[in-house]
């Protein structure tokens, strides 16, 4: 009865399981197709979909249209070009400066893409799956069938994938614009010579720690968010174990649902938030390989 | 929003001779003894904990919470000067609200690698 709102541990539900009905299929021992990977197969498809629409109805129309041809019709399209434009203005441009337009599709793209998985997480595919898949397939309660859903950010292998990405993309640019010998003394910061055996290992494990900490900022927010609302709804199941009263179980669930709304809340907001904190800190990090020679040239984010 | 200079090279140069020596000479004492203490501490450590993790829960607990209780003071300080400089400049409010909400992001990723590592410790 108290499995589709939560079982006894809170992170068993967000932890990643083989799609069911294909546990078979294994990679060296481990299961190869896994929930998280449907639902990032998912994302995919719902972000290209949606924003390959929003860019056909941004871009410039036919000569036939006449000056109608610079507008954009479509609330969902509309919606995404101011997005697109007040990142592009407000904050990537600040930070990259005359290199915006060749990241932009990069870090557009990492953004709406972050953007989709987050929220696809908050809607409870897994869940619905569990006790519509457990009545059909007549399957006990302890075991939960799904083939898709949960978050996919929430694995560290999906935030990893992209921070990884970031990170090639981050040191191409480096390596692209500074070459090799401004890299290397990129990497020394500036410091006297005494202090480099201290600043060369922690500059060049820096390096790596970044992208990696922005992997586990984004994954530890998804998981941290999904365990508190699990966690939240197992107070119900926790009164009415202790108590066998209806009652008490009634009052404590009516509680814990309304935090648990206020929570979700928090979690769409805390969904935009992660997104745009990865995509502003790839474009910080691509940002601070290339300034060089313009020291005195330092842009100001407009105050709008 | 990151600083113009922050060059180690001119914090320093504006030390003064004498502390220019002693900031040299600690920094390089504390790579060398982190170099020798590695392997000292690393097999005391393996001496204690022979039996399985029997800390992991109070580790876990003990890292979660002191996380959170700096994200609380980071935070708070955020907040405070974020509603400080609106109340003296309210023109400014939204590029300083806006600054306030990504900084905040920032330190609040701090504590979740906290949180991060107590769930490693007790799992």
């Amino acid at each position: 009865m108290f499995t589709f709102i939560a079982s006894n541990n809170p992170i068993h539900h967000i932890l990643d399981k083989p799609i069911s009905g294909l546990e078979h299929i294994t990679f060296f021992g481990k299961p190869a197709l896994t929930v998280h990977m449907a639902s990032l197969i998912l994302a995919a498809v719902v972000a290209f979909i949606v924003l390959r629409i929003a860019a056909k109805q941004i871009a410039l129309g036919h000569e036939s249209q006449g000056t109608d041809r610079y507008l954009t019709k479509g609330r969902l399209s509309q919606i995404i070009e101011v997005i697109s434009i007040y990142m592009r203005d407000n904050v990537i441009k600040p930070v990259l400066g005359h290199e915006t337009s060749t990241f932009l599709p990069y870090l557009l793209s990492l953004f709406f893409f972050i953007l989709t998985c987050n929220v696809l997480g908050m809607i409870p595919f897994a869940d619905v799956q569990n006790v519509v898949g457990n009545k059909a397939f007549g399957l006990s309660d302890a075991f939960d069938w799904a083939v898709f859903g949960g978050t996919a950010t929430s694995n560290l292998a999906v935030t990893g994938g992209l921070a990884i990405v970031s990170f090639f993309v981050i040191q191409l640019h480096a390596f692209k614009s500074l070459g090799v010998r401004g890299w290397a003394h990129h990497l020394t910061g500036g410091a006297p010579l005494y202090l480099l055996p201290i600043m060369l290992p922690i500059e060049f494990m820096g390096l790596f720690i970044k992208p990696a900490a922005l992997a586990i900022r984004l994954f530890a927010n998804m998981v941290a968010g999904h365990t508190m609302l699990a966690v939240l709804t197992m107070f119900g199941m926790i009164a009415f174990e202790a108590t066998q009263s209806w009652l008490m179980t009634g009052s404590v669930g009516l509680v814990s649902t309304i935090a648990a709304i206020c929570i979700s809340f928090l979690e769409l907001f805390v969904a935009f938030l992660q997104a745009f904190i990865f995509m502003f800190l790839t474009a910080v990090f691509i940002g601070q390989m290339s300034h060089h020679g313009e020291h005195e040239e330092h842009v100001e984010p407009t105050a709008t | 929003m990151l600083p113009r200079h922050w060059h180690i090279e001119s914090l320093f140069d504006e030390l003064d001779k004498p502390m220019k020596k002693l900031v040299a000479f600690t920094a390089l004492a504390t790579l060398g003894l982190m170099i020798f203490d590695v392997n000292t501490v690393h097999a005391a450590a393996e001496g204690a904990e022979a039996a399985a993790s029997s800390g992991g829960g109070i580790g876990g607990g003990l890292a979660a919470g002191l996380g959170a209780v700096g994200a609380g003071i980071g935070i708070g300080r955020i907040g405070g000067s974020a509603v400080e400089s609106i109340a003296r400049q309210p023109e400014m409010a939204g590029a300083i609200g806006t600054n306030m909400i990504i900084t905040a992001a920032l330190v609040e990723g701090v504590a979740l690698f906290a949180v991060v590592v107590g769930l490693l410790g007790t799992l």
